[in-house]
């Protein structure tokens, strides 16, 4: 036999032996494209949308319906908006877009039949954005203008109405990496720490370090509190350089204080990162080799991408995927960072994904000493 | 007082029993071979000793602590060096005694000042800053050796620790315990090499987690009439001799 074939023979007998690692070769790829699949495959469907509708019928032309119910009675047939709150106070309506409760709110102002009847060109519609997701902002604005044009078309009017856009937090529009930092931070430490920590916990197995180690005079929790520390500070490590390529090469916006913002930012990513090293601790004891502990960090990062938020927003998914979302300590991570970097909020913003991810953390945690508990006392 | 003193002890795992009802006690101040094939449960014990293991039946005191009550004030008296290297191969050998002392509580300053000790002791001190990946297969030993010899521990207990070692640095490692037992230490040291037990004060042969004889080998050899320690226990491994 022919080295190569001797070679090849050798691997092919070597990983086939290798149960848990020919399961995960079989498993990773099927896992990721079928969630990649149905993932990808929607539209940005049901975004939640205010309205304040303060146009009325014009004098003496009291068989033409006012365009701004024609308008409201067309986006209400368009299933990309779903219109969850109507409004006579136009603050109210800003208010439910700043609560995060509505990705946009749509002024159709007093006037708004009457300059068109008369030919005019005086007033305009404001809408009130969310910019946070560019398609989901796309998607509000195909309808709007669709629904303006179908109501005016009925009308035989003539002249196209300004739409004034206003941005909710912040004059400055997101561009690029602005809108995908969250999802690229959020992603990063997910898959670095995860491989990282794995990695460091199965050479300790494998180079039987860990034995001298559970013979020292220290507590699991000492040992396991060190290990934090540790990936924390490569976490810092990997979250300062994304930083800083994102803020001296992009030129990235970060609304709000900007050193406040960061230092906020620094500080929910180390919870996130804490999560993902509990989880490390808990998957660990499922790899038994290096080959094993390199496969596990994508198939749990790369679904987490899928579903997160990450590369569509989580309106899009099917409706059978979104559960999923909501269980993925990825979700919480983005959506927190999307406050914190494109919001410019602050802390009593973010309560709930802080919650989401100590929920993670402590989950992780006791899972992991649980799964040492039968052998190690 | 005994160093180590074990009453029916019993570990499981599943359905194996690694650890049969064994008792054993060890003075201070001795060598105490634990002899026994790939397999016996000679590990699983050590690491019973130590407190790594939930145990599911009897007693262990180390050096006056109950096991597992008392685990972490008994191993600060305790030297551990595993079957395995159980050194950090991409740092050097400065760094592991730096990171294992710390990890005991030692002062760096002490650590220092012993590690300057060992490394002389041991031949090892032109290679302190080398990373232990370049070291070779019997200076890596040596390395592990002394980490277990940090914290001078009272105890010591080496898990096969001469292993793929070649003889000039058996002989060394095997002179060495034997000056520790002179200043007063225990050594408890698992083999499954015969000729090396000879040189414990006793020896336990372990079978299938019972240990089923105990004594100076000299002494076992006469009574059951064998030539060798490995002809001994090659009689008591196929059922020849009762306990």
């Amino acid at each position: 036999m022919r080295p190569p074939l001797a070679i090849a023979i050798r691997i092919i007998r070597q990983l086939s032996r290798d149960k848990r690692t020919i399961g995960m070769l079989v498993m990773v790829p099927i896992v990721i494209t079928l969630l990649f699949g149905f993932a990808l495959q929607g539209e940005t469907v049901n975004n939640p949308i205010a309205i304040v509708n303060l146009d009325t019928n014009v004098d003496g032309f009291p068989q033409i319906q006012a365009i701004g119910t024609l308008t409201v009675d067309n986006l209400r047939q368009d299933e990309r908006v779903v219109i969850e709150k109507q409004y006579t106070d136009w603050k109210l309506a800003k208010q439910a877009v700043l609560d995060l409760e509505v990705r946009a709110a749509i002024l159709l102002p007093a006037n708004l039949s009457e300059v068109l009847i008369n030919g005019e060109n005086s007033t305009s519609i404001v809408v009130f954005l969310d910019d946070t997701e560019p398609s989901v902002v796309s998607s509000i604005m195909a309808a709007l203008n669709e629904a303006l044009n179908k109501a005016i078309e009925s009308l035989g009017a003539k002249f196209p109405i300004k739409i004034e856009k206003q941005l909710a937090w912040g004059d400055e529009p997101l561009k690029g990496l602005d809108v995908s930092l969250p999802g690229v931070m959020g992603y990063v430490i997910m898959f670095l720490v995860l491989l990282l920590s794995l990695l460091l916990l199965v050479r300790e197995d494998i180079e039987g370090t860990k034995a001298r180690f559970y013979a020292a005079p220290v507590t699991k929790r000492e040992i396991m509190a060190g290990y934090v520390l540790g990936m924390t500070f490569f976490a810092f490590l990997i979250v300062g350089s994304v930083f800083a390529i994102s803020i001296l090469i992009f030129d990235i916006v970060i609304r709000g204080n900007f050193l406040v913002q960061l230092a906020l930012a620094f500080g929910f990513l180390t919870l996130f990162a804490f999560g993902t090293i509990m989880l490390a601790l808990l998957l660990s004891k499922l790899a038994r080799n290096e080959f094993q502990a390199v496969q596990m960090a994508p198939l749990i990062a790369l679904p987490s991408m899928a579903v997160s938020g990450f590369l569509v927003p989580i309106e899009t998914l099917p409706d059978y995927l979104q559960p999923f979302s909501w269980v993925i300590p990825l979700t919480y991570a983005i959506e927190g960072l999307k406050s914190i970097l494109s919001r410019g909020l602050g802390i009593d913003a973010i309560v709930d994904q802080i919650v989401a991810l100590a929920v993670y953390s402590l989950i992780s945690f006791l899972a992991a000493m649980f799964a040492t508990r039968e052998t190690v006392a | 007082m005994n160093a180590i003193e074990i009453s029916h002890l019993t570990k499981s795992f599943g359905e194996l029993k690694a650890v049969d009802d064994l008792s054993l006690s060890i003075p201070k101040g001795e060598i105490f071979g634990l002899l026994g094939p790939n397999g016996a449960g000679k590990t699983t014990l050590i690491h019973s000793i130590i407190g790594v293991y939930r145990i599911d039946a009897g007693t262990i005191h180390v050096l006056g602590h109950p096991i597992p009550e008392e685990k972490l004030e008994a191993r600060k008296k305790i030297g551990f060096m595993p079957q395995d290297l159980a050194i950090y191969s991409d740092l050097t050998p400065k760094d592991n005694f730096l990171f294992y002392g710390r990890l005991y509580g030692m002062p760096d300053q002490t650590i220092k000042q012993r590690m300057k000790e060992l490394l002389a002791m041991l031949r090892l001190e032109e290679k302190k800053n080398t990373v232990v990946h370049k070291l070779s297969g019997g200076q890596k030993r040596r390395v592990s050796l002394g980490i277990s010899l940090l914290t001078e521990p009272e105890l010591l207990i080496l898990d096969e620790p001469t292993v793929g070692v070649d003889p000039v640095l058996r002989k060394e490692f095997w002179d060495y315990f034997q000056r520790l037992k002179e200043e007063g230490k225990t050594i408890l040291i698992t083999t499954h090499i015969t000729d090396e037990a000879m040189r414990a004060d006793r020896v336990g042969m372990m079978i299938k987690g019972k240990i089923i004889a105990t004594g100076n080998p000299n002494e076992l050899m006469r009574q059951n009439q064998a030539s060798t320690l490995e002809d001994l226990f090659i009689r008591y491994e196929k059922g020849g001799i009762n306990e």
